[in-house]
């Protein structure tokens, strides 16, 4: 539905200018997307657009007078997470929209502390930025000759270290990174065990085979 | 030897700690995690498009059966999470998820795609079934299964839910196609069924060619559309697709497949439709299926980016009032599309080969004999030589759908109007109309005129002028006039008044509007030119979009208060048609 609106934006009024079709020019959007993941590998969302004045129109038309529309329609292409806390914030002077919301389920848990984020394919780029910001900066086509240009930011828990980027079977980036203090802490134990023990082995082995008379 | 006491004391003590951990590891008791759950689950799986189900790629994954939400709310981990499946009959208990730890607090989504088997689409009606889930974990050290069941029912492989959207959630047309992607499910361009009739399309038409480009294109339509004339095919009419809002009765439709279509040679608008698009992709064009209230038809796209629209149910019927030849079907499919291009009309355009690349790919289907099916065509083809009356290539159909008239001869005409007055028809059976005067096909090289703001300007006839649209283009550029277009080229012609005499000015207005939409008009150098009778300025455009360009001319002959101004374009490769045309109209233009 997101496409139709657009496209209907992008369309409405061309027809006859030219001598085409207009099935396929372009509209672009300007979009900015970030997404903060909590420790617990939820996130909060935020996409902010930058309309023209024809845009502007079109999305108060559709989403003015009925945001809740949009919560369906965004929770309905997000529908791998379970999405909540909706959140549309306009300033009307400067043609812009923020939609805010919480992503819950965002990072899959791997156990051990290893974090795993499945970027969506479509996100092209992905640098990372400093520690833990990975940024995406490209062209989203929605259909219909419109065009999305988005630039992404993910923002991973400040103490995230150890990422491995790798491409899923389905061609997604998959962002591992790791949490030390998430993991669950009995497995400390036995590794303890085990390091003390093979540490307590070697000495006793070392003092049986140590030779008395250098011992002297 | 004191040194060798210390080392072996030291060990001792390493390995006392190390079992002491040990035995901590093995006997401390984990606090106990407390895993709930969500379960979200579809209610009908629409059988036809069984594999787009299974598919998290198709529509942006959007066709999930199940969606289980996990979130561990207890004090301890939750670990070796299985998320398990079933619908009894169909699939056996799978486990397409698991996840070996869940965290306090954390929450995790795992989204089912079932992967049906094919021979669901041998269910013919609504088949009422269940989805089981079975959920294992351990929590404490102890290990809990849980199972919920819940209804499910999988609909008949020609019965399409437009909307999975609850009915009070409908708030326009647009929402009543809300799975409108899944007709790309329908176009089974592989079908044995479907390449057999093309096959025989081309034997008895000649042979098709490679539709690279808008002649070949026109070429392969012309060709499925009169063979489907030729042997009889017949526009059944019914309902077509779901027509306004709080139509909730007929959100589900029964909808063939092609070759069901092909075998009883008779379709609905949006099965003649997609036998078009099936037919189309198997010759090789991309297929679009353009759904507007109460109808549906196809449209094609060549190698080069040209896109026909027709008008399906064109080949109409007997008992219909007859058969539109093949260019009155290119033409009123052509009004159509551009009905929903310009936003007059409420329409959809389903891209059929984006969707099915995306996952939504039509279901294996079953051998048949095709042998059998050659002999049936050849006999259509043989029936029809012998009652040739049963397709009237003069008629007009008369099935609530307007087509473009042949365009009425005369000269001196003021602004053409072949606008539909009434946009959103809705096919019905129509009593047979009786035999009409035909229309008086325009002779090659007549002209109508534009006439207003103290000057005319000519126009070849058969052009076509949209007064609605025009009219939504003035209310953004005042200085906007008029526009007529040729069907089959795209070649248009459009006139203005600037407000400037200042012939930068009213370029730059031109492309500034025009850059609003994307599109970037680039001029050449200005030279003079006589218009009509009077000096003036000829500048060269080229301009530029997404799927293509376009070239032409811009004339401009300055007034006293304005400049009266007027282009002439056609898609890039086709301006080189229009010299001839354009320097007769050049030369013709008037001034008052």
């Amino acid at each position: 539905m997101r496409k139709i609106a657009l496209f209907m934006l992008a369309l409405g009024l061309m027809a006859y200018l030219t001598p085409q079709l207009r099935a396929q020019d372009t509209q672009v959007i300007y979009m900015e997307v970030m997404v903060d993941v909590s420790p617990r590998g939820d996130a909060a969302v935020k996409y902010k657009f930058k309309f023209n004045a024809q845009q502007f129109l079109n999305w108060e038309q559709r989403y003015g007078a009925n945001p809740s529309l949009l919560k369906r329609e965004m929770g309905k292409t997000l529908s791998q997470y379970e999405t909540m806390d909706y959140k549309v914030e306009e300033n009307k002077m400067e043609r812009e929209a923020t939609v805010s919301f919480k992503a819950r389920g965002m990072v899959t848990y791997k156990g051990d502390g290893v974090f795993e984020l499945r970027v969506p394919k479509d996100w092209k780029g992905g640098e990372r930025d400093g520690n833990n910001i990975y940024r995406f900066n490209y062209i989203q086509p929605f259909g219909n000759g419109v065009m999305a240009q988005v630039n992404a930011k993910v923002q991973l828990p400040e103490k995230s270290s150890g990422f491995s980027e790798q491409l899923s079977e389905q061609g997604e980036k998959v962002i591992q990174y790791h949490l030390p203090a998430m993991s669950s802490g009995r497995g400390g134990w036995m590794i303890g065990a085990l390091v003390i023990g093979v540490a307590g082995l070697l000495l006793i082995g070392a003092g049986i085979i140590m030779p008395n008379r250098a011992a002297a | 030897m004191k040194i060798k006491q210390w080392l072996i004391a030291a060990g001792a003590l390493c390995i006392l700690v190390a079992a002491g951990l040990l035995v901590m590891w093995m006997t401390h008791a984990p606090l106990p995690g407390n895993l709930t759950y969500k379960i979200y689950h579809k209610k009908t799986v629409m059988t036809v498009a069984y594999k787009a189900y299974g598919n998290p790629e198709a529509a942006e994954g959007k066709y999930w059966l199940s969606k289980t939400v996990l979130e561990n709310s207890g004090q301890g981990p939750v670990r070796d999470i299985q998320v398990s499946y079933q619908i009894p009959g169909w699939i056996d208990w799978t486990t397409p998820d698991n996840a070996p730890e869940l965290l306090p607090g954390q929450t995790l989504v795992l989204a089912y795609y079932p992967k049906l088997p094919a021979k669901v689409t041998h269910i013919r009606s609504r088949t009422p079934t269940s989805l089981e889930i079975k959920i294992i974990y351990t929590s404490g050290g102890k290990s809990i299964q849980k199972v919920e069941k819940r209804e499910l029912e999988l609909r008949g492989v020609t019965e399409i839910e437009y909307t999975s959207l609850p009915a009070d959630e409908l708030i326009n047309w647009y929402d009543m196609f809300d799975n409108s992607e899944l007709c790309a499910a329908y176009v089974t361009s592989e079908d044995d069924v479907i390449k057999a009739y093309l096959g025989k399309i081309s034997e008895t038409m000649g042979g098709l060619p490679v539709p690279s480009n808008r002649e070949s294109l026109l070429k392969v339509m012309k060709a499925i559309y009169d063979f489907q004339c030729q042997t009889g095919m017949t526009y059944a009419s019914a309902a077509g697709v779901p027509e306004k809002l709080g139509d909730v009765t007929s959100i589900v439709q029964n909808v063939r497949l092609p070759r069901d279509v092909i075998t009883q040679n008779s379709g609905l608008c949006i099965e003649l439709a997609l036998l078009m698009n099936s037919l189309g992709q198997a010759a090789g064009c991309k297929a679009y299926l353009v759904m507007i209230p109460g109808h549906a038809y196809s449209l094609l796209e060549a190698g080069d980016g040209t896109k026909m629209a027709i008008e399906c149910t064109g080949v109409g019927g007997r008992n219909l009032g007859g058969t539109m030849n093949f260019d009155q079907a290119v033409n009123a499919g052509l009004t159509e599309i551009k009905e929903v291009m310009s936003g007059s009309k409420p329409g959809i355009i389903v891209d059929i080969q984006a969707h099915q690349a995306q996952g939504l790919r039509p279901p294996e289907l079953d051998g048949v004999d095709l042998a059998a099916l050659n002999k049936m065509l050849g006999e259509r083809l043989g029936k029809q030589v012998q009652n040739p009356d049963q397709t009237n290539n003069n008629n007009q159909p008369n099935r609530g759908r307007k087509p473009v008239a042949p365009p009425d001869g005369g000269d001196d005409t003021q602004v053409a109007d072949n606008n539909d007055e009434n946009p959103t028809p809705q096919p019905q059976p129509q009593p047979r109309p009786q035999p009409q005067p035909q229309p008086r096909p325009q002779p090659a090289g007549q002209f109508k005129w534009y006439q207003g703001n103290g000057f005319a300007v000519p126009y070849p006839g058969a052009w076509v002028v949209n007064q609605q649209l025009m009219t939504q283009v003035k209310a953004m550029a005042p200085w906007y006039l008029f526009n007529a277009q040729e069907a089959a080229t795209q070649a248009s012609l459009s006139v203005y008044t600037f407000s400037s005499t200042d012939p930068e000015v009213c370029m730059d207005t031109l492309s500034q509007f025009i850059g609003q939409f994307g599109l970037t008009l680039e001029f050449g150098d200005a030279e003079d030119a006589k218009i009509g009778n009077v000096a003036g300025q000829k500048v060269p455009y080229t301009l530029h979009g997404q799927s293509g360009q376009g070239a032409g001319e811009l004339y401009m002959i300055p007034g006293n208060r304005q400049m009266l101004a007027f282009t002439i374009g056609a898609p890039t490769g086709l301006e080189g048609n229009l010299r001839g045309l354009v320097d007769k109209i050049v030369a013709n233009v008037k001034l008052k």
